[in-house]
């Protein structure tokens, strides 16, 4: 790596395949220019901010569902967030069939301690609640399938995923835009 | 012992379940994690991992990558800080002198 290749005046290239790359897996972009250090770096950096987002506030930090505008900022992560998202929805979230005497339709929810998934369901398929088992020698209830963040956990957990979109995004342009230097830099 | 307390889930939903207590051993990355004392200490690894990524992709040269990811790190902490302390000042004092309690 050469600082004197740094040239602002060079003109900026236009590479769309890198920026697709670094959608598809944060720092692949830089790691398919042959910028390989500077793309594992960005790795984890933002798988790091990902994930530790999900250690913090648990799966339901990402809901595409209940928190849209964050999901915004969460979706530009790339696939793993859509991933997450869609395993949080169709195997942590239970159906709620409403009440139709309150005029309460039909919902998709995460389950409230005492309910579990009914284990009929397949893996990826939104299930409908079941009331939780007891454990006849310890007494305790089966937990439920993820359990709902709260107050600053989920608000920071949130942030987090939020902010690994938002650089995500900055990378994926600079991937796709690449200058003299980032040249240099690859060959 | 911090470790331990870190791992228990939110004890509220052990208080909804009703009689019964909830079997809850902490799942990671399903289950949230008890930090709702020290949430404040998440600062220092999202400062940390958003100067990684922000300088990675800006310095021309690696070179001297972590020196600077240290010090962007530090700025953020800092300016975070000193924020929130402009911010309580301004709350405590300060806006009492410009609306006075009835």
């Amino acid at each position: 790596m050469n600082s004197s290749a740094f040239d602002p005046a060079a003109p900026v290239e236009f590479r769309p395949q890198y920026g697709v790359l670094a959608f598809l897996f944060p720092g692949l972009g830089h790691v398919a220019q042959g910028q390989f250090k500077r793309g594992v770096l960005i790795s984890i950096g933002l798988i790091g901010l990902f994930f530790g987002g999900l250690l913090v506030g648990g799966i339901d930090v990402v809901d595409k569902r209940e928190d849209r505008l964050w999901f915004l900022a969460q979706g530009m992560f790339g696939p793993l967030a859509f991933g997450v998202d869609y395993v949080h929805q169709n195997h942590f979230k239970v159906l709620d069939r409403g009440d139709a005497a309150q005029r309460i339709g039909p919902s998709i929810r995460t389950a409230v301690p005492g309910e579990v998934r009914d284990p009929a369901a397949g893996f990826f398929q939104v299930a409908p609640p079941k009331k939780a088992a007891v454990d006849p020698a310890t007494g305790e209830v089966e937990p439920p399938p993820n359990i709902k963040s709260l107050a600053k956990v989920n608000e920071l957990g949130t942030l987090f995923c939020a902010v690994a979109g938002m650089m995500n995004l900055i990378v994926i342009i600079d991937a796709a835009f690449p200058r003299a230097r980032r040249r240099a830099e690859g060959a | 012992m911090i470790l331990l307390e870190l791992m228990r889930p939110v004890t509220a939903a052990a208080v909804l379940a009703g009689a019964a207590p909830l079997a809850l051993a902490w799942r990671p990355f399903v289950d949230p994690i008890n930090l709702h004392r020290g949430w404040f200490l998440l600062l220092i690894p999202m400062s940390v991992l958003l100067s990684m990524v922000y300088k990675a992709v800006r310095l021309p040269d690696l070179s001297r990558y972590w020196r600077q990811v240290a010090f962007m790190s530090a700025q953020i902490i800092f300016w975070i800080i000193a924020l929130g302390a402009a911010i309580y000042v301004f709350i405590q004092f300060v806006a009492p002198l410009i609306v006075p309690a009835r």
